[in-house]
């Protein structure tokens, strides 16, 4: 019960107090007493007042009501709007014609104002016409009769007449020309090449009399570029031949171009694998200092040796499958005669040796690189194993076609069952590391001739389908 | 210079185990090698150890598996900088806990060490130097040669693989054009 009294603001003690607080609110002074805008709703006016949350009136009233469609227009400064009948003149007509159109006027107090600028008819600028090179008799006579030849004066100014009739327009003009020779003889029937010949040629020797040299006049398009009516002739006989194509003839022209792509491709695969190929070559024997001292006594070394062969694969030499596998499985056991050297055949597929060798030639850096040559790398002491796995990195990162045409390889070389193929050799002297250098270069190709391959058979397919795919509309 | 390392599985709190360097038909490395150094893993006591003379090894006992660092300081003449090699301590062959048998686990790496343009002194004083057997280390009696000879025939095998499959692609190759 307090709880309420509370709530509603009555006090607890009983009429007494009840009456005070009945005094008091009469007393409390009543703050907010907002006259309503007579332009706003009562609901909106609502809105803006009472609610707690700030909301700020966007607009004032007075902006509301400004434009009021109901308000008088008030009077303009220029004055009442009329119209008036006019005539006028067109400056690009030559024979003077006067016609007549209403025009909007001012009309002030006591008189009329007319539109400004009255005089120049506004669509006279747009009457451009084409700049011609006419000559005068002088220069007729010096210049351009002595090449004219079977162009007389008058069937030239006839020419010329119709170019300006006809804004240049070639077509126009052959249809329009009708030349009656004054003399009789009737003129010879004029081609468009011939009737811009004429013109052409006369244009030039004038611009070029006129200019003195040819010097300043060399940039203009007359000068540079003269008309050729033989190269016209050709090329507009050519674009009809070219339109009038039968569809077999269309095939037939397709099927040359692919091939000749074809052939273009082919070209440059082998000129790729002819540099590659001739890129391998047998250590020179530059005088360096080579690999740390210690005579390697896991095996036995002849110092006198010659290095192995390098069995540089030629594209053209192809070892028959079959003769392969056997060659391959009769070097493999190897018995007392530890010659590491490659047989063959075999090492005509390869694009490194075989085998290396496991004590540097004298001169011979002892690491390899990424494409499995000796590599001299700055001076200081380095792990084999280590440079190893970064040389094998490398050749992954150098892949063309990036981590996934890499993960190709790296299952080619799980498949190959050999945990020393994907990982490395667990002992990394010159000749394993090399070898598995030479392994994982050998499989990169591998994948990459794929894809070549590949590609080639898609392009192929592609090349054949294309005709086809023009002849439906 | 190849230098195996290894460990060694033993009795109590868990595993005795020893990690070394070594030439790798146990040869001496003195004239090279001045001082190796093995750096354990810091929950050991002084992990910074520093051998300077052979047998350059480290017996500890412990229970886990970490990485060593093992530099090796060559000798002045050489100038060289020091050379850093990571070894993974082993103490568990394949799954099983427990090692049962006696023999201990043995995890050697071969390593080439490769120098590029040595000091022509350093040079000349090494190949000098004939070859003589270093003092034996603890577990001697486990070393396993090394031989290359077989990494090297399969490598040669896989290659041989890889050929044929080469000249596979070329003949479709061939086909296409």
């Amino acid at each position: 019960m307090a709880d309420v009294k509370d709530i509603l603001g009555m006090g607890r003690s009983g009429p007494a107090a009840a009456d005070d607080k009945g005094t008091e609110k009469p007393a409390k002074p009543v703050k907010e007493k907002l006259k309503r805008p007579e332009g706003m709703s009562r609901e909106a006016f609502a809105l803006l007042r009472g609610t707690g949350h700030p909301i700020v009136a966007s607009q004032f009233v007075s902006s509301i009501k400004k434009n009021d469609v109901l308000k008088k227009p008030k009077p303009s400064t220029k004055g009442i709007v009329t119209y008036q009948y006019k005539p006028f003149k067109n400056q690009a007509r030559t024979d003077g014609l006067e016609l007549s159109h209403w025009v909007k006027c001012h009309k002030g107090a006591n008189g009329i104002i007319r539109e400004p600028d009255d005089s120049e008819y506004p669509y006279a600028k747009y009457n451009k016409k084409v700049q011609l090179f006419k000559y005068n008799d002088e220069e007729y006579k010096n210049l351009i009769q002595p090449e004219s030849g079977n162009w007389s004066r008058e069937e030239t100014d006839y020419l010329y007449d119709l170019c300006e009739l006809f804004d240049l327009r070639w077509h126009v003009i052959w249809d329009r020309y009708q030349f009656a020779a004054p003399s009789g003889v009737s003129a010879p029937a004029r081609s468009l090449e011939d009737l811009k010949e004429r013109y052409y040629g006369v244009a030039r020797r004038l611009l070029v009399s006129r200019q003195g040299r040819e010097a300043p006049v060399a940039n203009n398009t007359l000068v540079k570029n003269p008309f050729n009516k033989q190269v016209e002739q050709d090329r507009k006989r050519a674009l009809e031949a070219l339109l009038a194509r039968t569809p077999q003839q269309i095939t037939e022209d397709h099927a040359v171009l692919a091939e000749a792509r074809a052939i273009e491709e082919k070209r440059k695969a082998e000129a790729n694998a002819a540099r590659r190929a001739a890129a391998v070559t047998v250590a020179a024997a530059a005088p360096t200092p080579a690999a740390a001292a210690p005579p390697r006594t896991t095996s036995p070394t002849q110092p006198g040796r010659p290095p192995s062969q390098p069995g540089a694969a030629m594209p053209g030499v192809m070892a028959a499958p079959g003769s392969l596998a056997a060659a391959g499985v009769g070097a493999g056991p190897m018995s007392q005669p530890r010659s590491l050297s490659p047989g063959p055949s075999l090492a005509g597929e390869l694009r490194q040796p075989l085998d290396f060798d496991t004590a540097a030639p004298p001169g011979v850096p002892s690491l390899f690189d990424a494409d499995v040559k000796p590599y001299k790398p700055k001076p200081g002491a380095y792990l084999r194993g280590a440079h190893t796995q970064s040389m094998a990195a490398q050749q992954a990162a150098t892949m063309a076609g990036g981590s996934r045409a890499f993960k190709a390889v790296e299952a080619t070389l799980t498949d190959l069952n050999c945990p020393a193929a994907l990982l490395g050799p667990r002992m990394m002297t010159r000749a394993t590391s090399g070898a598995w250098l030479a392994l994982r270069a050998d499989v990169i190709a591998l994948h990459e001739m794929r894809r070549n391959l590949a590609n080639r058979l898609n392009a192929d397919e592609r090349a054949v389908k294309r005709p086809e795919k023009r002849r439906r509309p | 210079m190849p230098s195996p390392l290894r460990k060694q599985a033993s009795d109590t709190v868990t595993h005795r185990w020893t990690v070394y360097l070594r030439g790798a038909n146990n040869e001496d490395l003195t004239h090279i090698v001045q001082k190796v150094t093995f750096e354990l893993h810091h929950t050991f006591s002084n992990p910074h150890r520093v051998i300077l003379q052979p047998p350059y090894e480290v017996t500890e006992q412990g229970w886990g598996e970490f990485d060593i660092n093992i530099t090796l300081t060559f000798t002045p003449d050489a100038r060289e900088k020091d050379l850093s090699i990571l070894h993974r301590l082993k103490l568990y062959e394949g799954e099983n806990m427990p090692n049962t048998t006696k023999k201990p686990v043995m995890s050697e790496v071969y390593e080439e060490v490769v120098f590029s343009e040595p000091v022509e002194a350093f040079y000349r004083r090494v190949l000098a130097t004939p070859p003589r057997p270093a003092p034996d280390l603890s577990c001697q009696p486990y070393t396993t040669p090394f031989d290359e000879r077989e990494e090297v025939e399969k490598l040669r095998d896989c290659r041989a693989r890889v050929a044929a499959m080469v000249a596979e692609v070329r003949k479709d190759y061939e086909g296409a054009r």
